[in-house]
Order: C-alpha cells, then sequence, then structure tokens
C-alpha cells in the first residue's frame, strides 16, 4: 500500500510536468552557480600568482581553495597577504575583484542553491501533500480504501521526497560529472571525499525541509493558508534563525570593537617607537630599535590572543544559536567540510601568527642587515574530514532530531486529521 | 479605457483586495512582512547605535594616543574611522563591517552579514509578492469563480488590471505598516537623529519598495494569465524569482567583465607599491646625490658636521654661524630632490590608477546595463544611491578625502614641520614625539537629498516600467485565456 501510494505521488509529478521544471530550474541553477563561481576561483587563482610571495618576502598568504567553488563562505578573507614585517603583521593585497558590485549580490554557490532555494523548492513541494489531496477529496478516497493513515503519511512522504529530490540529485550528479571538462574544475581524491560528504549533507538537509513542509500540510485544511505557513517556516529556519543567532551570540559574547582593537595597536606601536628613538637620543647603543620591536611582538600577540579568545568565543555561541535552524547546522558544518568556514578562518589566523613568530627573528636580521633573506614558506593546516565530522557531529545531530520532530508532528497531526 | 471600463477595473481591486484582507493567507504574509520590516530596522538602529559609540570610542582614543605618542612618521597609523552614516540604519549596502583590511577582522559579519530593507525587500518581498499573485488568475479558473467573473459585463483588461491593483494593495498595507513601525523606532531611537534630508530619502524608498513589490504582483499575476493551474503558477513564479533574484544578478559581473576587462587590482596595487615604495626611495637617493654634491663640494666642512652626534652638532652649530646657512641650503636641495621623486613617483601612480579607473567605471556601468534587465539591481542600486551607502557615496567620499588631504592635512603637516624645524633645526622632528592630538580631522559631507533622489530616479522610473511591462504582458496572455 505504500508503494501504491508512493508511486501515484511520482507519478503525478511526472505527469504535471512538475519534475521536469524542477530539472530544468536545478540544471540552471546548479550550472549558473558552477560557471560564476569557476569564474571567481580563476580571479582569485590568478591573483594568487601575483600575491604570492618569492622566498625573500615574509609573507603567508593561502591560494584559493578549489572547494571555495562549491562554498564561498570566507575564502575571501582567508586569500588575504599577511605581510610579516618588524613591527607586526600587515594586509596586503587580497584575491578578491576589483569590482564592487560582486559584493552586492548573493554568491550562487551551491551551498547557497541548497540552502536557501533548493530549500524553498522542498518547501514549496511538500506544503499541499495532505491539505492539497483533502481539498480534491483524495485523501478521503485513500482512507475509505483501506489505507492506514501511517500507511497514508509514509507512501506519500517517500513518493513526493522521490519526486522532489530526484531531479535535483540527476542535476547535480550531471554537473559535477561535467565540471572538469566543461569548467576545467580539478579536484584531488580529498576533495572528492568532501564535496560528497557536502551532497549527502544537503540531502539530509532538504528531507528534513521536506519533511517540515509536509507536517505543515497536514496541520492546515486549506493549500493556500499551507502555502503561506510554509513559506513563513522557511524565512524564519532559512534567515531568520540564523542572522538572529548570530545577534543573540553578540550581545551574550563580548568582543572589544575593532576601532578600539585597532586603537590600541596603534598606541603599542607609537609608544615602542617613541621610545626607541628616545634611548637612541640619548646615547644607548645596541639593538635598541631590535629590542623594542621584539617587545612590541610580544605586546602585540598579548592582543591578539585575547582577539581569538574573544571571537572564538563568539564564534562558539553563535554556533549554538544558529544550529537551532536546520538552515543554520548546515551551513556551519558544510562550510566547515569544504574548508571556508569561520573555524578555518580562525585555524589560518593561528598559522600566520605561528609563522610569524617562526619568522621573526629573520626579519630582524634581514632589516638589521639591509640584506635580503630566504624566508621558509608558508604552509596552511588542514583538518581532516574525519575530524571535520567528528567536531560536526552536533550540527549533524541537530539537523536530525528537527527531521524526526517534523516527522513525529506529521503522524500525530495526520491521525487526529479531519479527511471530510 | 472607457468609463464604464474605470469603474469595473476598480471594482475588481476592490473585490481582490478585501477578500484578501481577510484570509489567513493575508494574515501570515502580514506578520512576515511587518515582522521582517520591523524587527529588521531595530536590529540596524541598534547595530548603528553601537557602531557610533564605538566611533566615539576610537575618537577619544585616537584623541588620546596622539598626544601621547604622537609621531609626524606615523601619523597614518593612527587611522580614524568613517563616522556611520545614519541611514545605514536601513540601509548597509556597501558597508558590511568587512574590515578585511586587518587581522582582528571578525569573520562572522562577512559569514552572517546583518540583513537590511535592500536585502529583506529585494529578495523576500519579491518572493511573497508572487506567491500573493501566483494563483490570481489560474487559482480562480480551478476554482470555477473565474467563468463567472468574465460572465460579467467587464472587459478582460479590467480584470487584469484590478486583480494586479487589489493583491499589490492588499500585500502594501503590511508593507506601509512595518514602515510605519520602523520609522516609529528611528524617531524613538536616542541615538538615532535624522534630519528631514534623511526622512525624505527615507520616504522617497519606501515609494521605491512600493513600487518594486507592485511589480513582483505584476509579474505573479502575468505568470498566472499564461499558465492553467495553480501549481504550475507556482514552480513557474519560483523560475521566475530564480532568475530575476540570482541568475541575472549574479551573471552580470561575470559577463561584464568578459566585455569590459580590467588590469588586475591585485596587480595594480603591487605595482603601485613598488613605486611608491622601492623605486621611490631609489630616485629619492639618486636625486638626493646630485643635488647636494655640488653644495658639499663648495663646503667641504660639512662633512665633518654631519658625522657629529645631535648634541655635538648643537654646540657646533652655535660656534659656527656660517654651518647654520650651509645646513640650511643643504635641508633645501634634500626637500627640493625628495619634492620632485615623489612629484614623479606619484604622477606615474596617478596615470596608472587614472587608467584603471576608466576601465573599472567601463565594466560597473556594463554592470548595471546587464543587470537592468531584472527588478532587483534595479531595487537595490536606487536603494543604495537614495540612502548614500553605494558606489556613488563612496566614489563622492574619496573625492572629498583626496581634496581634504591636499587642502587641509598636508598644508598643515608642512606649517607644523616649518615651525618645529625654526624652533630647532637640529632636532629630527620625524621621529620626536609631539602632542598631535590637533590634526585636521576629515569629516564626509553626504549629497543632498535632491541629488539622491536624481541619482535614484532612472532606477525608480525602471521598476515603474517592470511593472507596466508585466502587466501589459499579463492583458495579453489573459486575451486568449480559456476560462474553463
Amino acid at each position: 500500500m505504500i508503494w501504491t501510494i508512493a508511486r501515484r505521488e511520482i507519478s503525478e509529478a511526472l505527469f504535471t510536468g512538475r519534475a521536469l521544471l524542477l530539472f530544468v530550474i536545478a540544471l540552471a541553477l546548479l550550472g549558473t552557480g558552477l560557471y560564476v563561481m569557476d569564474r571567481d576561483y580563476d580571479a582569485r587563482r590568478a591573483n594568487y600568482d601575483v600575491i604570492r610571495p618569492d622566498p625573500t618576502q615574509p609573507i603567508a598568504v593561502a591560494p584559493p581553495s578549489p572547494l571555495s567553488v562549491f562554498a564561498r563562505g570566507l575564502d575571501d578573507a582567508m586569500g588575504r597577504s599577511f605581510e610579516v614585517s618588524v613591527i607586526g603583521i600587515d594586509i596586503g593585497g587580497s584575491q578578491a575583484s576589483a569590482n564592487p558590485l560582486f559584493g552586492l549580490f548573493p554568491t550562487p554557490d551551491w551551498l547557497y542553491l541548497f540552502r536557501v532555494v533548493f530549500a524553498l523548492v522542498a518547501f514549496l513541494f511538500g506544503f499541499d501533500l495532505i491539505c492539497g489531496d483533502k481539498e480534491r477529496g483524495t485523501l478521503k478516497l485513500m482512507v475509505s480504501s483501506g489505507a492506514s493513515r501511517g500507511a497514508i503519511a509514509v507512501g506519500k512522504w517517500l513518493g513526493g521526497w522521490l519526486a522532489f529530490l530526484t531531479p535535483i540529485a540527476l542535476a547535480t550528479a550531471l554537473w559535477l560529472v561535467l565540471a572538469r571538462p566543461v569548467f576545467g574544475i580539478a579536484l584531488r581524491g580529498d576533495d572528492w571525499a568532501r564535496i560528497l560528504a557536502f551532497l549527502a549533507l544537503a540531502a539530509v538537509y532538504l528531507s528534513v525541509c521536506y519533511a517540515i513542509a509536509v507536517a505543515i500540510s497536514a496541520l492546515f485544511h486549506r493549500s493556500g493558508t499551507a502555502l503561506v505557513a510554509a513559506l513563513f517556516t522557511w524565512v524564519v529556519v532559512v534567515f531568520v534563525i540564523p542572522s538572529f543567532g548570530v545577534l543573540a551570540a553578540r550581545q551574550i559574547a563580548h568582543v572589544r570593537p575593532l576601532a578600539l582593537v585597532t586603537a590600541e595597536r596603534s598606541r603599542i606601536f607609537g609608544s615602542e617607537m617613541m621610545r626607541a628613538y628616545e634611548e637612541r637620543r640619548a646615547g644607548r647603543t645596541g639593538p635598541v630599535f631590535q629590542e623594542h620591536w621584539a617587545e612590541m611582538h610580544r605586546r602585540g600577540e598579548q592582543v591578539s590572543d585575547r582577539v581569538a579568545g574573544e571571537l572564538g568565543a563568539l564564534a562558539r555561541t553563535s554556533a549554538s544559536l544558529v544550529r537551532l535552524s536546520p538552515a543554520g547546522a548546515f551551513d556551519g558544518l558544510a562550510t566547515r567540510m569544504l574548508g571556508t568556514s569561520v573555524v578555518d578562518e580562525a585555524r589560518l589566523k593561528r598559522d600566520v601568527r605561528r609563522y610569524t613568530g617562526a619568522i621573526l627573528p629573520l626579519v630582524f636580521e634581514s632589516r638589521n642587515a639591509g640584506a635580503e633573506v630566504e624566508y621558509p614558506a608558508f604552509t596552511e593546516s588542514r583538518a581532516t574530514l574525519g575530524r571535520v565530522l567528528a567536531d560536526g557531529r552536533a550540527d549533524l545531530a541537530a539537523i536530525v532530531v528537527i527531521g524526526a520532530l517534523a516527522t513525529l508532528v506529521l503522524f500525530v497531526a495526520l491521525n487526529r486529521y479531519d479527511i471530510r | 479605457m472607457n468609463k464604464q471600463a474605470a469603474v469595473s477595473w476598480r471594482l475588481v481591486a476592490w473585490k481582490e483586495c478585501r477578500e484578501l484582507l481577510v484570509s489567513g493567507r493575508f494574515l501570515v504574509v502580514a506578520v512576515i512582512v511587518f515582522g521582517l520590516v520591523a524587527t529588521t530596522v531595530t536590529v540596524l538602529t541598534r547595530s548603528y547605535a553601537r557602531d557610533l559609540a564605538d566611533y566615539g570610542s576610537a575618537v577619544a582614543d585616537r584623541q588620546e594616543s596622539l598626544r601621547q605618542h604622537g609621531h609626524l612618521n606615523r601619523l597614518g597609523a593612527w587611522y580614524l574611522p568613517d563616522r556611520p552614516n545614519p541611514m545605514t540604519a536601513v540601509v548597509r549596502g556597501l558597508h558590511q563591517n568587512a574590515n578585511l583590511e586587518s587581522l582582528d577582522n571578525d569573520p562572522l559579519a562577512v559569514a552572517y552579514p546583518l540583513p537590511d530593507l535592500a536585502v529583506v525587500v529585494g529578495v523576500l518581498f519579491s518572493l511573497l509578492a508572487l506567491l500573493f499573485a501566483h494563483d490570481a488568475m489560474s487559482g480562480e479558473r480551478e476554482d470555477g469563480t473565474l467563468r463567472l467573473l468574465v460572465a460579467h459585463d467587464i472587459s478582460r483588461v479590467s480584470i487584469v488590471v484590478g486583480k494586479a491593483v487589489g493583491r499589490a494593495l492588499a500585500l502594501l498595507v503590511p508593507l506601509a505598516a512595518g514602515m510605519l513601525t520602523g520609522a516609529l523606532v528611528i524617531a524613538g531611537s536616542p541615538n538615532l537623529e535624522w534630519s528631514a534630508s534623511e526622512w525624505g530619502a527615507a520616504t522617497v524608498l519606501a515609494a521605491a519598495a512600493a513600487i518594486y513589490v507592485t511589480a513582483f504582483v505584476c509579474l505573479g499575476v502575468m505568470i498566472s494569465a499564461w499558465t492553467r493551474t495553480a501549481r504550475t503558477s507556482l514552480v513557474v513564479s519560483l523560475a521566475a524569482w530564480a532568475v530575476f533574484i540570482l541568475i541575472v544578478p549574479a551573471l552580470s559581473p561575470y559577463i561584464a567583465g568578459e566585455l569590459r576587462p580590467t588590469d588586475s587590482l591585485t596587480q595594480l596595487q603591487r605595482r603601485v607599491r613598488v613605486m611608491g615604495d622601492t623605486e621611490r626611495d631609489e630616485l629619492g637617493n639618486r636625486l638626493s646625490r646630485e643635488y647636494l654634491a655640488p653644495i658639499r663640494e663648495r663646503h667641504p666642512e660639512i662633512e665633518g658636521f654631519l658625522a657629529l652626534d645631535e648634541q655635538a652638532r648643537r654646540t657646533a652649530l652655535t660656534t659656527d654661524p656660517r654651518l647654520a646657512a650651509v645646513l640650511d641650503t643643504l635641508r633645501a636641495a634634500s626637500d627640493s630632490a625628495w619634492r620632485t621623486a615623489n612629484r614623479i613617483q606619484s604622477e606615474a601612480i596617478d596615470a596608472l590608477w587614472a587608467d584603471f579607473e576608466i576601465e573599472r567605471e567601463a565594466q560597473i556601468r556594463a554592470t548595471r546595463r546587464l543587470s537592468s534587465v531584472s527588478p532587483y539591481p534595479a531595487w537595490v542600486f536606487a536603494a543604495l544611491d537614495l540612502t548614500g551607502t553605494g558606489l556613488r557615496a563612496e566614489q563622492r567620499r574619496e573625492l572629498q578625502a583626496e581634496a581634504f588631504a591636499q587642502t587641509t592635512f598636508m598644508p598643515w603637516r608642512r606649517a607644523l614641520t616649518d615651525s618645529l624645524i625654526a624652533i630647532d633645526p637640529t632636532v629630527d622632528w620625524w621621529n620626536t614625539h609631539i602632542d598631535l592630538s590637533s590634526v585636521p580631522t576629515f569629516s564626509y559631507r553626504p549629497e543632498s537629498l535632491a541629488g539622491r533622489v536624481v541619482a535614484a530616479a532612472p532606477q525608480i522610473g525602471l521598476l515603474l516600467l517592470f511593472a507596466f511591462a508585466f502587466l501589459a504582458v499579463g492583458v495579453a496572455g489573459f486575451n486568449g485565456y480559456d476560462v474553463r
């Protein structure tokens, strides 16, 4: 019985052309996203080649990640050039585009498409699954033909889910196959594992969105009302909770304003340089400036430790609150899988500071001697996929729990549903 | 349209509006629209208040630092951010607190940027408008009521216009309520004082938002007039929304980049840095040697003086006044050499930037033209121009900052340096602590309301054009519509 109901759902989607239309939409969106993000990646890669340091430059810069084609995340921030000098770390060129209009509109990467657009599709496919059948009178027929309400729930859920997810999965698979021949996107073995993990997570996330929509369809009797309720839920899940989660986290975890941190760094710089000049004028000999540069670095590190601690606490609090929405949890875990998350940005900054500490004596030596010195190359660390999955357990659990709750609501609501 | 028809479309509009206003769908949409507008303005107002407080702290901190640790050589280190724009309480525009030029930037500001009215209205309300209007014809056809409506003596044009106007009015009610609540929040905020100019800009912005939402209602009605079932209308509406909101704005900059390519900004920055640093120093040192050589030849006694330390130089100057004159000549020659080096390199750098700016302007213009096939970019550009948070304001700011540097800051620094040298020419004032708290501070003067409205007018006109075009296509579709 379950399979009969599911088959009816699938054939209806195929018959009305909804599935085909969704396939076309998914194909267009995913293809456009891949094209746009690949061009963006190429431009950033070209810019990286310009700012990539030679061995005589004390500069830490990470190449753009090919995975940023799928989730841009913080790749712009991570592609900055961190230039080490005797007085600290300066931010040099970046890999971003010169056209400021790029930043005005949503980045159409696959993460955005799955998180926002296909989640909306999930809501629009599921919102009238029960109440629509009730309006058409078919729900009454199904119940009178002997199908249990549980079988109806499972059958309709399964059929609608396959009809919704199959076109998106096909379009995704097609573009994954074409990514290399059409766009020249070359991925390593580990990258493929991460992409597949990301897509598996996206499938779970979309299933949860669909489950919420189906639960909504069992809570209302008119599809018009269910549509706006589904839309309202989509707005809350995708936009409101993630945005306001971060805002609430800012009220809980205090982070000193950047202007004050910058002012503090300027004060350290000004006071140490002033002392150095005064001591030199007073007749002190020896490595006066080097001592004050070292002191500047030590005090600067204290500031960096404090800032990193505050930002880390804010990021953790935000992640906990944003996780209340499946979209927030999906975004957090997906960007970690693809290496462009807040956590990865913080790790890169730690790597830059560690690199700075390691090469600082060479920077002093070069400055004192007025000669070029060869520096070791900067290397960034990266969390393994296993580590990411282990750290992202809470996000995954949040998505699954919300999905289970939605399914529970569906069963309870359908059991009490007035099918007349 | 004759008088009878004019009355008819009003009747249809009134019926649509009244029916929607008492429906459950309106209630939910009203909650979303009202809630989002009011919450967004409240959040952004608080954010502005925090930015303003941070700015105040930064000003005080900077003044204290300049007093205690001021050095002419390192004046640039005490950078002062701009005073926050009060209009960021509604639209943040290009100002998204990314702060990528600092090591201490907050990545969450990039990962989760605050939603503003440009995004909320542009992305979400366009979708709401489509969902509000997608079943205007197809839904009534399925219910069987469309046949009844056509059976009355009402022209099909009146039905399409009436349905579009009625649905738009119903959607504008919660939008207006949300905007009014937002206005009350702003008026009641103790930290945010809007002038008449800002209120004027906000009023035009609200009008532009209403036109934008109406354009999407017209699009929904248009789709409905070309499709047979509400479900198909819904999917086509979603596809249209994705094209207008995601595909066109995302593709436009890339296509513009192909049509009007620019040099790599990163490459240019790197080149300019070398020209303004290493190459300038090389040129300055070479010119100095050339300019100073004849003076040193004429006054060989100065070599011994230059080898002395600061204290010994001071003593030598008091005992031999001729040395002071030679020193002045040397200093003047050195200044002249470095001024020449700076001028030559600055002119070369300016020429590079000017060429780049011409290319960049052309690319931005092309982006705007290409993206104008969708109402969304038109709305965003109008919102940014009206609130002074876009590219136009950024360019204006750069011009003002440059003028400030040339006419106020540089003369102030030159006068201060001259006065200090007059006090004691032997001191290295460049690297000596001085109270610099009196440094003139740049303050941006925003564009007048009239200028901003004129700048936004073409975009608002484009939105009106979209609304009429969608309506016209809807009328064309409904004229051949089988209402059975």
